[in-house]
């Protein structure tokens, strides 16, 4: 089961977290995982500054965590990855699922 | 704009499932006694089925073609040492 965690907070996407293994088939057919690799890699290849930000691919794990306010560009971007991979949990949710959640920022008085 | 290349399984789980060549094999052919020591046995009834001589046919038994031994009279079967390691099957009509 691939587990997508998408974080909000009033800068728009905070984070977004991929883990696990789809399991739908063995490496090589695994048609849910190539679903999300490429909606998570290749938006990665779309976004105009990936460097301002943190960003780590590696098998079974793909984590994009923001660190400077994301142009509307990127922001785009990434709520176009984060619906695609909500889009396959919905058509394979044995396999994938999608969760988002609100990051509340602790209130200074 | 520079686009890295992607692994689209990236998230898959087990290796891949390399397939096999082997995995044929022919159907048993039931070799072996047909008739224990002891036992009656008509002329013509198989005594052993055997590929090559693991046992030589003795009195009263002959040898076929693929080496499956018969018996040559109505008897009974005995099998005995033939030779210092070998084995034979014979058939002795009852009552000798």
């Amino acid at each position: 089961m691939v587990k997508a965690v998408a974080v909000y907070d009033e800068g728009g996407v905070k984070s977004l977290e991929i883990s696990g293994h789809a399991g739908y088939g063995a490496k090589g057919q695994d048609i849910v995982c190539a679903a999300v690799s490429a909606v998570s890699q290749g938006g990665l290849n779309a976004l105009e500054h990936p460097e301002s930000h943190l960003v780590e691919v590696r098998p079974g794990h793909f984590r994009f965590v923001r660190k400077e306010a994301l142009t509307t560009h990127d922001q785009t971007v990434l709520e176009v990855i984060i619906v695609q991979i909500e889009s396959i949990a919905i058509s394979y949710p044995e396999y994938a699922v999608l969760e988002r959640k609100k990051h509340n920022v602790p209130k200074t008085h | 704009m520079f686009l890295k290349r992607i692994d689209l399984q990236l998230f898959a789980s087990k290796k891949g499932v390399s397939s096999t060549k082997n995995g044929r094999d022919s159907a048993g052919r039931r070799l072996g006694a047909k008739k224990g020591d002891g036992q009656f046995a008509t002329a013509g009834s198989i005594l052993y089925r055997q590929r090559g001589t693991k046992v030589h046919p003795g009195t009263g038994a002959m040898i076929g073609g693929d080496d499956t031994i018969f018996a040559t009279i109505d008897g009974i079967v005995r099998y005995e040492r033939f030779g210092r390691r070998g084995t034979k099957v014979s058939v002795y009509a009852e009552g000798k």
